[in-house]
């Protein structure tokens, strides 16, 4: 069975069969998007929630602009516009630090925008292990639109 | 940015006098002696960042500082679960063994990541004359990958590569190793070279 890592900045579809992955997500999230009606899907691994500068090369680096260039990828695949759900893992405080909470939370913040990016593209999320202060490894298994998260002292779990 | 071999070596140098500093203190600490690598300064793909340490799933203990100031950037030490525990019981050793629990032990990690990350960062202050400042410490101890990805995030880069010093140390006959990165701010890293006279 292919296994694709999805790694910072990343961005991987497939068809039928096949696992996307994102080791060790910290603030990163991971969006995975699903058709399961024809078994399409796609995983991008994004590190901030919106691009400061306008003039950025890599979309998949930000979950504004992430999100629906994933959404075009599983589209011109073949995905089924109407039938596409998502699932969402990762977006933790993995520091904390007193009075500079505002700089460090960026995971909190990468949550908020991929809800809202997801929101605004009228995508469902049917699945979600946000949040907290641990670090996660997704394993978005396209056979079934199954995600596995792992994380250390919290064995495993299915959304 | 467009970073040279020029570049790279000055950066090379002032990690090199930063982690003297560190390993001098660590070692006065620890009353060991400590061996620190010359620091490796690499420009990574931001993908490339989780596996500096042999993968994103190790799991490590990871205390961090913002560094704050005329720059900006990140100090994060790195240890093995193992090489964190023999640290510890190296600086306790002195305390009765029912004061020692786990809050005690991550102040010791914690004190231990102040020590490291101030002196490195002096060095490198005394030696650009930009004024570098350390916040208070944070420890976390979970995939290596999970806590690479938070640095990268808060020094929230919009290039697609950053640069990384790494340095390894080693506590002489107790067989402790880890590892301090430190991660400049992209427009701080311009500051400390204009400091130094380095075009950019």
């Amino acid at each position: 069975m292919e296994r694709v890592v999805v790694g910072i900045g990343e961005w991987s579809v497939l068809k039928l069969n096949g696992v996307l992955v994102c080791l060790g997500l910290g603030s990163c999230v991971g969006i995975a998007l699903y058709d399961s009606t024809k078994k399409i899907g796609g995983l991008v691994h994004i590190l901030l929630p919106i691009p400061q500068n306008s003039d950025n090369t890599n979309p998949t680096k930000f979950a504004s602009t992430g999100i629906p260039f994933l959404l075009e990828e599983i589209l011109r695949l073949g995905a089924g516009r109407q039938s596409i759900v998502a699932k969402i893992v990762g977006g933790s405080q993995m520091f904390s630090i007193k009075g500079r909470e505002d700089k460090i939370n960026i995971g909190a913040r990468n949550v908020e925008v991929t809800r809202d990016t997801l929101k605004k593209l009228g995508i469902p999320i049917v699945g979600e292990d946000v949040g907290g202060n641990f670090g996660r490894t997704m394993e978005f298994f396209v056979s079934n639109g199954t995600v596995k998260v792992k994380a250390i002292g919290r064995g495993e779990k299915e959304i | 940015m467009k970073l040279d071999s020029m570049h790279l070596d000055v950066l090379k140098e002032l990690g090199n006098i930063g982690a003297g500093n560190a390993a001098t203190s660590l070692s006065q600490l620890l009353n060991q002696r400590v061996d620190m690598s010359v620091p490796d300064v690499k420009l990574l793909k931001l993908r490339d960042v989780p596996y500096l340490l042999g993968g994103p799933e190790i799991p490590v203990i990871g205390i961090t500082v913002l560094v704050e100031g005329d720059g900006e950037g990140q100090i994060l030490l790195l240890f093995t679960k193992e090489s964190s525990e023999k640290l510890v019981k190296n600086i306790v050793a002195g305390f009765p063994q029912n004061e020692i629990n786990e809050e005690m032990k991550t102040s010791v990690l914690l004190e231990v990541g102040n020590i490291v990350s101030s002196t490195f960062l002096n060095a490198l202050a005394s030696f650009t004359n930009m004024k570098l400042l350390p916040t208070v410490p944070a420890s976390a101890s979970d995939m290596a990958g999970a806590l690479l990805d938070t640095v990268l995030a808060i020094e929230a880069t919009e290039d697609d590569t950053i640069i990384t010093v790494i340095t390894d140390f080693i506590v002489q006959g107790e067989m402790i190793e880890g590892y301090l990165v430190f991660i400049p701010n992209p427009v701080s890293l311009k500051k400390i070279f204009s400091s130094l006279g380095v075009n950019i």
